[in-house]
């Protein structure tokens, strides 16, 4: 990745560096699987790489939530010793 | 029995406990439309804001994933990266156990429970 001299534009006092940014941005785009796998890495701007980070994270925490209520409900109907046990490890 | 049993499930949150625990703070308070505001705002002014707008998204992501807000940003990765392995790995685990579960069910139904 390029390595820009950060243009000395004072946005007021920003506390996060260029290189700070570059940093981070680049370092995600190596941990999302879409960016990583289909999109060139070069043209992809550091607030694209924030999102796609954001809106990731909020998929997983939907997923959680899916699967939390698709387990509660199995764990409630199924009545046999095994599933006892482990609403027994659950109800903590 | 069957109603008690259910009604403390509907909090199934042991798994989800032991993520937040390792990230100190609750997901829920950050996960607002915060995020969705801020991107909205930030979409204005187009040059000198950009630089504004990337900020916010970091601020974002800071309120998103737990224990960052008090940190700098050069812990930021560490901490989202590990945020996303925890989570992975929690839904890895609990899809396991809900096909494990639902193995119980059929089989039972099979021998006659």
């Amino acid at each position: 990745m390029s390595s820009r001299r950060s243009r000395s534009r004072q946005s007021g006092g920003s506390r996060i560096s260029d290189d700070q940014i570059n940093d981070l941005v680049s370092k995600l785009q190596q941990l999302l699987p879409e960016i990583r796998n289909s999109r060139c890495s070069d043209k992809v701007s550091a607030s694209t790489v924030l999102q796609e980070t954001c809106n990731y994270i909020r998929n997983l925490h939907r997923e959680v939530d899916d699967l939390s209520e698709r387990l509660s409900e199995l764990l409630a109907t199924t009545d046999t010793a095994q599933a006892a046990v482990i609403r027994s490890l659950l109800l903590q | 029995m069957g109603n008690a049993v259910h009604e403390s499930l509907s909090s199934i949150n042991f798994l989800q406990r032991a993520v937040e625990s390792t990230h100190g703070r609750s997901r829920k308070q950050s996960m607002k439309s915060d995020m969705v505001n801020d991107v909205k705002t930030a979409s204005r002014e187009e040059e000198d804001g950009e630089k504004e707008e990337v900020e916010r998204k970091i601020e974002a992501l800071q309120r998103i994933v737990p224990g960052c807000e008090s940190r700098g940003v050069d812990e930021l990765f560490e901490e989202t990266a590990g945020y996303i392995m925890a989570l992975q790995g929690q839904l890895k685990a609990m899809k396991e156990l809900a096909s494990f579960v639902e193995g119980l069910e059929k089989e039972k139904r099979k021998f006659g429970g």
